[in-house]
């Protein structure tokens, strides 16, 4: 997945979702996987509404969890290309 | 066929077809008939059909790939796909004095969230055969032993009750037996994930799988002795820390 470090955050795709104690359990309506997040998951899936840039959230996560901003910035690729492979993130927004 | 039985409609039809040494079942609303290579197979073939159009085309209950036993109101729900351990746990859980409710699906009333008994004989593959030589005649052949529960223990059917504890069991020969703590979330997901029908209810499948599993504790058991599966599920229902 390319995501410009001063571009939006992927946009999240409307799916069936049920959120239990903090984490969140989502359905792909078009082939019933189901994706459950943990409560960081489920925060920054929250804020997949194209509100937030990638630095802005890069730069926060940093700071709340005192972790150097090129590994936040590598785990978080990681976590939006499982989504995307999930089929949970807007397509048209995916090469954003 | 237990609580997901229909009295609706006019029931259904399978046709057997004999095309030489081996069988054809057409299934209803099937495009393809189910190949039967062995002629002694055709009990469990035909069993497995009527299970699969069961657990697909009830309306009344979400319907999820589990196996199933309760302690009175307890109900205990071990998720998972088809020869995944899931009726030799069960079986040896019936065994320990736990209710059946059955060893292929979990049935939730849409209306009321309550688990409803669907305690269909239990199918043992070769496998677990020497495991319960008193449940299957010496010299059985064939690719599944159905066993009627009551032949497990007397009295041991269960009707209703609701989630106490969901178990993924992951079944590794010779490895240590380990429990590990799922959060609720984690429980519920792994539900939706082994539902039939998920599809058809998606907003409501959720819903209702949080509501049904409320109190509930969730667990991935990973090992290779029966015995100590049994004792850690035992110890679940007693409350007991892992």
């Amino acid at each position: 997945m390319r995501l410009e470090a001063d571009g939006p955050l992927p946009i999240r795709r409307r799916a069936p979702s049920r959120e239990i104690d903090g984490e969140i359990v989502i359905l792909n309506p078009a082939t019933g996987a189901v994706t459950h997040l943990d409560r960081l998951g489920t925060m920054i899936w929250h804020l997949l509404d194209q509100s937030t840039t990638v630095q802005q959230l890069v730069d926060d996560l940093s700071t709340a969890f005192e972790v150097a901003p090129p590994t936040v910035e590598r785990d978080l690729r990681v976590f939006l290309g499982a989504l995307a492979d999930a089929g949970l993130l807007d397509a048209a927004t995916e090469s954003g | 066929l237990g609580s997901l039985a229909r009295s609706d409609g006019d029931g259904a039809e399978y046709v057997l077809r004999d095309v030489g040494s081996s069988c054809l079942i057409d299934v209803p609303g099937a495009s393809e008939s189910v190949v039967v290579a062995e002629r002694q197979d055709l009990g469990s073939h035909l069993l497995s059909a009527i299970n699969h159009r069961a657990c697909y085309e009830t309306t009344s209950a979400l319907v999820v790939h589990a196996g199933v036993v309760a302690r009175g109101d307890d109900v205990v729900v071990i998720p998972g796909r088809p020869d995944a351990g899931k009726s030799t746990l069960v079986t040896a859980l019936v065994r320990s004095g736990l209710d059946y409710l059955s060893d292929e699906a979990l049935a939730i009333d849409l209306v009321t969230g309550e688990v409803i008994a669907y305690p269909k004989a239990i199918s043992l593959d070769p496998g677990s055969w020497p495991l319960f030589p008193d449940l299957v005649p010496e010299g059985t052949t064939g690719v599944r032993h159905h066993v009627p529960p009551e032949s497990v223990r007397s009295g041991c059917v269960g009707t209703t009750g609701r989630i106490r504890v969901v178990v993924s069991r992951r079944y590794v020969p010779g490895a240590p037996t380990t429990l590990e703590p799922l959060s609720r979330a984690g429980g519920v997901a792994l539900l939706a994930d082994h539902a039939f029908t998920i599809l058809r209810r998606s907003d409501e499948a959720l819903a209702l799988l949080d509501d049904a599993t409320v109190g509930a504790s969730c667990h991935r058991l990973t090992g290779g002795d029966l015995d100590e599966a049994v004792e850690a599920i035992m110890n679940l229902l007693d409350g007991s820390p892992p």
